[in-house]
């Protein structure tokens, strides 16, 4: 069954709306620089969302702040902001920052005092997403925050598309968002995958992800309620799934066989030929590994021929934001017939069989596949179809 | 919604590992809760419900939480009479539903930070701090490759994962789903409870009584269910209807409500909307403690009282009006059992389970 | 750290092969005593991998102040307990922490 995509709404380093978005794409403009969030020895460029203005929302965790945004941007997209109130909608939602309480002083306090102000719990406690959506908007409707690491955005949205798809309900809000964080920059550092340079997807000389912040949302419709509001789609998702490699905590499995799995099983659900495919927006997070064993498997799926690239260069790694955003990026790019070249790839890897587009590229075509990977031996896969 | 039948369950409770264990508690009824070092009253999981080398081997290095919610998983497929290496390893989903995730581990991350500075955080304790990293677990110990997710809500998480398993399994995505939950107590969660909530001093939780401004005694735990749509591998019943918030007031054709503690939820007046003096009505949340996600363990109450057509008297009846209170334990016929959530926002849940 | 200590390859040998063992999970059943000097660590020997290793590093930075730049040197060095401490003997200059 098809899945309609009526509104989008793209926040991210490379821009607060599609207008900024498309024009980093097209200029080659990375917007990293040194962490202003918070204080931090680790130095490694961050790609903030430095220009975020819209914080009508006060005090809420910046993930939700957003994440509601991006998801008013979506429902603006969609003509649903003024009718949404009341109605039985999904809201399915990633985050990896959202979900956890790691406010630092607060544990610090806890532990040398024994008590501790309660301000960063209640803001925690408020700050679920989908709940969080579900109170801003007065909705209700089944309503899940996915928690899949760096594959959460596309989860989120495969969530989204089984409720659709078993009448749950008609309408869904899906995508993922996480703010930069002093914890997860640490805990990244740790473990060695931060690139003290502007990342290099594919590259011979990459030397791990930039961390990025933002949010990505999809309006998600049945072909009934889309009818009925008498609405054109930007897209379809026509096929999802995901697979994990019961592998390994942090590493992806070398073989890739969970990655290349979510994909078949992505193109099955699609019903599409690999060589429907126009591009791919890869995960490439510019890590040694994730790079390696993604290329290996494009290669073997999809050949030499099928362009593809890596967008983190222009927004870092968003984390639980980036399958999201990424299906946002590919929708872009179908509806203006090109990819944007692949930010930071210079020089191929001799152990990469295939090289991503260098510079902006025109493409043919209606179908564009988009991966994500993440921690947890997690993958997943989305096709989306630019419609006729 | 399409019967999801349930082939077997694990659960880990204060009372210990295994089902025996907990149907044992629910006969035995209230007992007081552990005491922490600090002071702190809450129905923690004993240590050595969390030591099995068989299980361990396969998952060294995991926290607590992992543990946690790989035992009770493990157990759940062990539970429904399959082996792990029979599975049809691409063909089994697994959901795992948590509130609070593994915040002790992302505890130990801060002290890393706060003790050793940035660049000193253990990549291992990092790693474990992620959400899904228990479900990871699960899938290499099962050596499962099919959709594996990690789900978070306040409220009403289990009754969302549940329902996300009834999808999968709807589309034939899947022909079985592994669904469950975890939560753990720490001393830092311990303290917000207390900051949150009102603690039970004496130890006992009354949701029966329906207060504005109920005591609580954290609770902690995990439970899973392996569930299909194979009528034929049912063991333990079935869960038949879900209804989250909305204006639902429950069934009437069910012989007996199980009310749960939503710890965080704050006022339990809204039981009051769906108990009356007709269908029996039961708590059993004194038993092992309140926690967010532990409206998975009244399930699991629900489905044992199905299978062995038994009721349980109620953990502690305090403070309970004219209610048709189960007070005994008794054989009894029960075809229908729902058990009921409640949020922060005086909404309801309701899971509906059949013979 | 003392100088005597600072020379005595066993006693590094010991405190390297307690760390090991009460910070790599992987490791959480063995007894120190039990890990001898030139097994393996990695791969068949005692089978750490990847993440143990980023560990041992963050390990050699909290209790020995020394800080592996480069992974590729880490390799070498990481072989066995007895490469290990040699390395740490030879780097070892600050108080331990």
């Amino acid at each position: 069954m098809k899945i309609y995509v009526t509104g989008l709404g793209l926040i991210s380093a490379a821009g607060e709306d599609e207008k900024e978005t498309l024009a980093s794409f097209e200029s080659g403009r990375r917007r990293a620089g040194l962490v202003s969030l918070f204080s931090t020895q680790i130095q490694s460029p961050a790609y903030e969302v430095k220009y975020f203005s819209r914080h009508h929302y006060s005090k809420i965790l910046r993930t939700l702040n957003l994440c509601l945004a991006a998801t008013e941007d979506a429902l603006n997209d969609a003509s649903l902001m003024e009718e949404i109130k009341g109605k039985r909608i999904g809201v399915a939602m990633g985050t990896t920052v959202g979900s956890v309480l790691n406010d630092i002083d607060f544990y610090r306090e806890f532990r040398d005092k024994g008590s501790a102000p309660m301000d960063s719990v209640n803001l925690y406690l408020e700050g679920n997403l989908s709940s969080g959506i579900h109170a801003f908007l007065e909705t209700e409707g089944p309503s899940i925050t996915v928690v899949n690491a760096c594959a959460s955005g596309a989860n989120a949205i495969g969530v989204a598309m089984s409720w659709l798809r078993t009448g749950l309900c008609d309408i869904a809000i899906a995508g993922g968002a996480d703010e930069l964080n002093k914890v997860p920059f640490c805990g990244f550092g740790s473990l060695g995958i931060l690139s003290d340079s502007l990342c290099s997807p594919f590259d011979l000389n990459r030397k791990g992800l930039n961390l990025g912040e933002g949010a990505g949302v999809l309006l998600l419709e049945s072909e009934q309620s889309m009818e009925r509001r008498k609405k054109k789609p930007r897209a379809i998702i026509r096929g999802y799934d995901f697979s994990n490699d019961a592998h390994h905590l942090t590493s992806p499995d070398p073989s890739g066989a969970g990655l290349e799995r979510a994909i078949t099983g992505a193109l099955i659900d699609a019903n599409l030929k690999p060589d429907a495919i126009s591009f791919i927006n890869a995960h490439g997070t510019a890590t040694i590994d994730n790079d390696l064993v993604e290329a290996r498997i494009l290669h073997n799926l999809f050949g030499s021929t099928t362009p593809f690239l890596s967008t983190k260069g222009y927004t870092g790694h968003t984390l639980a934001a980036a399958g999201a955003l990424e299906a946002g990026f590919c929708i872009l790019a179908l509806e203006q017939g090109w990819i944007p070249g692949c930010a930071g790839f210079k020089k191929l890897d001799p152990d990469i069989p295939i090289a991503p587009v260098a510079q902006n590229t025109q493409i043919e075509g209606h179908f564009a596949l988009s991966t994500s990977m993440g921690f947890g031996g997690c993958d997943a896969a989305l096709v989306i179809e630019f419609p006729e | 919604m399409k019967p999801v039948f349930i082939e077997g369950i694990g659960i880990i409770s204060t009372r210990g590992r295994g089902l025996n264990k907990f149907e044992q508690a629910l006969k035995e009824g209230w007992v007081e809760p552990t005491v922490s070092a600090d002071g702190r009253k809450a129905y923690r999981v004993p240590k050595d419900a969390l030591i099995d080398y068989n299980i361990l081997k396969k998952v060294k290095r995991s926290d607590r939480f992992s543990r946690l919610t790989v035992f009770a998983a493990c157990d759940a497929i062990h539970n429904s009479g399959l082996d792990i290496a029979d599975l049809d390893k691409s063909s089994i989903g697994i959901i795992v539903a948590t509130a609070f995730g593994p915040h002790a581990t992302i505890f130990k991350v801060l002290e890393d930070i706060i003790d050793y500075g940035e660049k000193k955080v253990s990549p291992t304790t990092f790693a474990h701090s992620i959400h899904n990293a228990a479900a990871s677990y699960v899938a290499s110990a099962l050596g499962c490759t099919g959709p594996v997710m990690t789900t978070t809500q306040f409220y009403f998480s289990f009754q969302q994962a549940l329902l996300l398993a009834s999808s999968w399994l709807n589309e034939g995505r899947l022909k079985k789903v592994l669904v469950g939950i975890v939560d753990e107590c720490s001393p830092a969660m311990e303290y917000i409870c207390e900051e949150k909530l009102s603690v039970a001093q004496n130890g006992k939780m009354s949701p029966l009584s329906c207060l504005k401004q109920p005591k609580f005694v954290p609770g902690e735990g995990s439970a899973f269910f392996l569930v299909s749509h194979d009528s034929k591998k049912k063991k333990y019943g079935a869960f038949t209807e879900i209804e989250i918030t909305g204006d639902s007031h429950g069934w009437s054709d069910v012989d007996l409500s199980i009310i749960g503690t939503n710890a965080m939820g704050g006022s339990e007046e809204v039981y009051k909307d769906v108990l009356n003096e007709g269908i029996p009505v039961a708590a059993y949340s004194s038993i092992y403690g309140g926690f967010m996600t532990g409206n998975a363990f009244e399930c699991v109450a629900a489905a044992l009282m199905l299978k062995n057509q038994t009721q349980y008297a109620s953990a502690n009846v305090d403070g309970a009006e004219s209610w048709n209170v189960v007070e005994k334990s008794k054989k009894r016929e029960l075809n229908q059992i729902q058990c009921i959530s409640h949020n922060n926002k005086r909404q309801l849940a309701f899971i509906k389970m059949m013979k | 750290m003392n100088n005597s200590y600072k020379n005595d390859l066993t006693e590094i040998r010991q405190k390297v092969k307690q760390l090991l063992v009460s910070n790599l999970g992987q490791l959480e059943m063995l007894d120190p005593a039990e890990i001898k000097d030139d097994v393996a660590l990695f791969g068949e020997g005692l089978g750490l991998d990847s993440l143990d290793a980023l560990e041992i590093v963050v390990l050699l930075q909290k209790h020995f102040n020394i800080e592996i730049k480069d992974m590729n040197e880490g390799r070498e060095v990481f072989a066995t307990v007895d490469s290990l401490s040699r390395f740490i003997q030879m780097n070892a200059s600050k108080d331990e922490n």
